[in-house]
């Protein structure tokens, strides 16, 4: 079970069985579960549409799970709290939201936690299978999705598939979400893959490139202030694979236009379930391919 | 028949002795593993930040010391448990459990602070307890042994 040392056995327990993808505790407020694209609430009889039945977590409870989170031992994982996430086994995310406490100007923790989000992954291989032939190598491929639409998932198989086929691949797993390296072992099969976790991905593209000799980078949610280091890497030879949020191509076009990185855009949805592959788009914004599998 | 009841007495006599004293060398093993244990904490604060169960499992820590860091940090385990263990005085137990609850709980500069005084007491009572297993331990061999003499005296 992926959250049995996080959570009570019977929640846990409830999560592993009916596949939750994501749980929001509250202080003072019953338990919400996305279970596909169904929210519900945890009830200790499973998961149900009523919330009467649901359990109301306690601030003291909250407080257990962070630091069953943290494996008894927050100032390891206090640079990512101060950050707003955590990411423990098995790739488990965990937002964590509070006050910010600040020290001379700089942030120091988070108190007062009024609200963890739980997010549960999954991995779904093959996924990238029928959008491959129009993005493999040497296609620089931007993956776009509002949040919660599978744009990591997405990602982390087609780290798989590069490095199936051969391809060096590099992945700059900043927040530990695409390999989920622990104990120096990543929790998904990922062949010829090296991976650089918890690096800032400006960082982790300038020594990678000159240390690891990729062919291909793999990173996740790439911001807008990255770019320019974006563009020097694929000058560098190299075929990135990245994600960024975005709700459709026109906002993505706008901000990556000036820096013309990217040879493909692949734009997921979550509508009718959660990974769904819309379309592929060249750099210009020009369709490609439409799927539709719903 | 009169050899092998002195060999029993003497043998029994002197195994008593040593149990006796084996409660000192436990008690310098166990403030040694608590003074190590906060050297390679604070280090770690500073370098790799392991979490606590890697460095208890990664050190040669005493039996003792392991169980008592386990039984304070789990809120499951009750800490009745801490009162089997014969060579901890009251005094050490509450230290211990207090080390063991704010240890983990905050970001490293304020563990490190939390560390020094713990570090200074572990160092204090590791020299008490050399000094006494230096003392009374080998006072209780050796009365074991004496006893066990005497009274195969007594039985020839």
């Amino acid at each position: 079970m992926k959250l049995d040392k996080v959570l009570p056995p019977v929640w846990a327990n409830i999560v592993d069985n009916d596949h939750v993808n994501e749980l929001r505790l509250r202080v003072g407020q019953p338990i919400r579960a996305l279970c596909g694209n169904q929210w519900c609430y945890l009830s200790t009889s499973g998961l149900s549409s009523s919330m009467t039945s649901a359990i109301v977590v306690d601030e003291h409870q909250l407080h257990d799970i962070l630091y069953l989170a943290c494996q008894k031992s927050v100032y390891a994982y206090n640079e990512q709290i101060v950050n707003g996430y955590l990411t423990i086994e098995q790739g488990v995310r965990i937002g964590v939201c509070g006050m910010l406490v600040h020290c001379k100007g700089v942030v120091t923790a988070i108190k007062d936690v009024c609200s963890l989000v739980v997010r549960i992954p999954y991995e779904v291989k093959h996924a990238c299978d029928k959008i491959m032939r129009l993005i493999a190598p040497p296609y620089n491929t931007l993956i776009i999705s509002p949040p919660l639409a599978g744009k990591t998932t997405l990602v982390r198989d087609i780290a798989r598939w590069l490095g199936e086929h051969s391809y060096n691949c590099l992945i700059v797993d900043e927040r530990c979400e695409i390999a989920s390296v622990t104990n120096g072992v990543s929790q998904y099969l990922l062949p010829n893959c090296d991976v650089l976790s918890g690096f800032d991905k400006s960082y982790a593209f300038d020594i990678g490139i000159r240390s690891l000799a990729p062919d291909c980078i793999v990173c996740d949610e790439l911001q807008a202030h990255e770019l320019p280091r974006v563009k020097q890497c694929i000058g560098c030879g190299v075929t990135l694979y990245a994600t960024m949020h975005a709700g459709c191509v026109e906002t993505a076009l706008s901000r990556v236009a000036n820096y013309y990185c990217f040879d493909r855009l692949v734009l997921l949805d979550r509508t009718h379930h959660l990974g769904e592959i819309v379309a592929v788009f060249d750099g210009q914004g020009k369709l490609l391919s439409t799927y539709n599998d719903h | 028949m009169t050899s092998i009841a002195c060999i029993i007495v003497m043998g029994s006599c002197v195994l008593l002795g040593f149990m006796y004293a084996s409660k000192y060398v436990d008690a310098e093993k166990f403030f040694y593993s608590f003074s190590m244990f906060c050297q390679q904490f604070s280090a770690n604060l500073g370098y790799q930040q392991h979490t606590i169960d890697q460095i208890l499992s990664q050190g040669n820590y005493s039996k003792h010391f392991v169980d008592c860091a386990l039984i304070s940090m789990s809120s499951n385990q009750s800490t009745e448990r801490l009162h089997t263990i014969r060579f901890l005085n009251d005094t050490d137990k509450g230290y211990i459990q207090d080390f063991f609850a704010s240890i983990g709980r905050s970001d490293a500069q304020t563990q490190a602070v939390q560390l020094q005084f713990f570090s200074t007491y572990a160092s204090q009572r590791l020299i008490e307890c050399q000094q006494e297993s230096k003392n009374k331990g080998k006072m209780s061999q050796k009365l074991g042994i004496i006893v066990g003499l005497l009274l195969c005296i007594l039985i020839i």
